[in-house]
């Protein structure tokens, strides 16, 4: 086998292994809800709303510019992040649903999923503690 | 008369402040490619568009052979938090036509976690574009299909009146199931007729990628001839297939409106590929007819040949620029920008347009 050709499957192979981290869906310890990905699909499409009950889904987002929301997006909802933005700005003109809040990083994520039941968001599995809970991983 | 011209110029005074503010209001919000925050309650939105347009015939838009620069929009949507379940939605527009005026206002609320309800001025929910004809950024052309132009009366902006949304998740995709009923909302209400009520539903089908959508939606209203004051049904629906997966954005729209005894159709079959993540071309078959019963006079039906590109100069902000190739001038006709027998049968409408949002 050629020096190149061993190269370029080592290169191929670590590639693959630093874009795999995996990925989480966390919401507060004390909400009960099972999340399916196609339900978190539905959240985060701005079709589903609410939780059981009808108390609203809270949902929460990485900056435009972070891999684990480029990763999130195209794991969990099978878009880029632009085709995400431009979903939920129609979701947002047309009075359908808000895009999720923003927030600048894990730990934002983190602590905003802790402190509230309605809560939902997405984060490193690395970065998951105990003061939230993963409902699916990606 | 003292009177009346002073109301004139306080009206004047109102509306041009109000688009000032408009205006102001998106100067300073555009630097900012998101949302305007005002705490955790209060969010607003914007986004608008400024075409120019320039036909070689007949007049249509307000558009010549000299061009206009009239077609033109200014939107901010702003939701308010009432209470945990329920929110206020409001867009304020401003454009050069019409003015500033509320476009919709509505509150809803959550009933459980399918059932979501809303009362108040609400757009309607028709076919793939209704709701967010005036966001033309996240539309594939500058100047949307005949079945949402106003000429083709084939949709009303919004009404008046209370409905209620139902979201099922099924095995294989996604449904949501809307009702609705109150009166039609029209900003120039025609002056022999009004409508007295309005129902309808709209039901929309997506695959679970979220790739492949369907629609089926129509309303009645029941018109009242102010002349008799006798009340007449008037009819329309719309059926629409969006294929959207990756590059390509593909959309397929049937309509139908009938009143008095009169057919009108319109349909079109358009797609888009993105070459580049900045760079995408588009083209569309557009056929109305506003007299079924006169389809083989060019003055009752237009077929379009729309070719277009698209050009994203930022994350909200993008450039486009279409030809639009005519046969027929029936929507000129209708508008009432063109006479029946006046009209040129095969001419060309060039958009170029710019639009943003934030």
């Amino acid at each position: 086998m050629k020096l190149s050709t061993v190269l370029f499957i080592a290169i191929t192979f670590i590639a693959g292994v630093t874009q795999a981290e995996d990925i989480v869906v966390i919401i507060n310890p004390k909400n009960e809800a099972k999340l399916s990905k196609e339900l978190v699909m539905s959240y985060y499409m701005g079709d589903a709303k609410a939780w059981t009950g009808g108390v609203p889904v809270r949902l929460l987002d990485l900056p435009p510019d972070s891999s684990t929301r480029a990763a999130f997006d195209k794991l969990a909802l099978g878009k880029s992040t632009q085709q995400m933005k431009d979903i939920w700005m129609k979701n947002a003109t047309s009075g359908k649903a808000e895009p999720p809040k923003e927030m600048d990083s894990d730990a934002e994520v983190k602590k905003a999923v802790a402190s509230s039941r309605m809560a939902m968001g997405y984060i490193k599995a690395s970065s998951v503690d105990d003061t939230v809970k993963v409902a699916l991983q990606l | 008369m003292m009177l009346e011209k002073l109301n004139a110029v306080i009206r004047a005074v109102k509306v041009v402040s109000v688009f000032g503010a408009l205006i102001a209001a998106t100067s300073l919000f555009a630097t900012a490619s998101h949302a305007v925050d005002f705490g955790d309650r209060v969010v607003v939105h914007g986004f608008g568009y400024q075409d120019y347009m320039q036909t070689d015939s007949n007049t249509y838009l307000g558009a010549d052979k000299r061009g206009s620069w009239d077609n033109n929009f200014l939107g901010l949507v702003t939701s308010i938090d009432i209470n945990e379940r329920s929110k206020l939605w409001a867009q304020l527009e401003g454009n050069t036509s019409d003015g500033t005026r509320f476009t919709w206002f509505f509150v809803d609320y959550q009933f459980s976690e399918n059932l979501r309800g809303h009362v108040g001025r609400v757009k309607f929910p028709l076919g793939l574009y209704n709701e967010t004809v005036d966001a033309k950024f996240l539309q594939v052309s500058q100047l949307e299909p005949s079945i949402y132009q106003g000429a083709a009366d084939m949709v009303h902006d919004a009404y008046h009146g209370a409905g209620l949304d139902y979201e099922q998740d099924v095995g294989h995709g996604h449904i949501l199931w809307q009702v609705y009923g109150g009166n039609a909302y029209d900003i120039d209400p025609p002056v022999d007729s009004k409508d007295r009520r309005v129902v309808g539903g709209r039901v929309t089908y997506r695959t679970p990628d979220s790739d492949l959508r369907f629609m089926l939606s129509g309303y009645r209203t029941y018109v009242e001839l102010l002349a008799d004051g006798t009340m007449h049904s008037e009819d329309r629906g719309i059926v629409s297939v969006d294929f959207s997966p990756d590059k390509f954005d593909i959309k397929a729209e049937y309509a139908s409106h009938q009143f008095f005894g009169v057919t009108s159709n319109a349909y079109y079959l358009q797609g888009r590929y993105s070459f580049t993540e900045k760079l995408a071309g588009y083209v569309r078959y557009d056929y109305a007819v506003t007299d079924k019963d006169r389809r083989d006079d060019a003055a009752y039906y237009q077929k379009t040949v729309v070719l277009g590109l698209q050009y994203r100069l930022a994350d909200n902000l993008t450039l486009r620029a279409e030809n639009h190739s005519n046969h027929g001038y029936g929507l000129p006709v209708a508008s009432g920008e063109v006479e029946a027998g006046q009209g040129q049968r095969n001419w060309n409408l060039t958009v170029v347009g710019i639009n943003f949002s934030f």
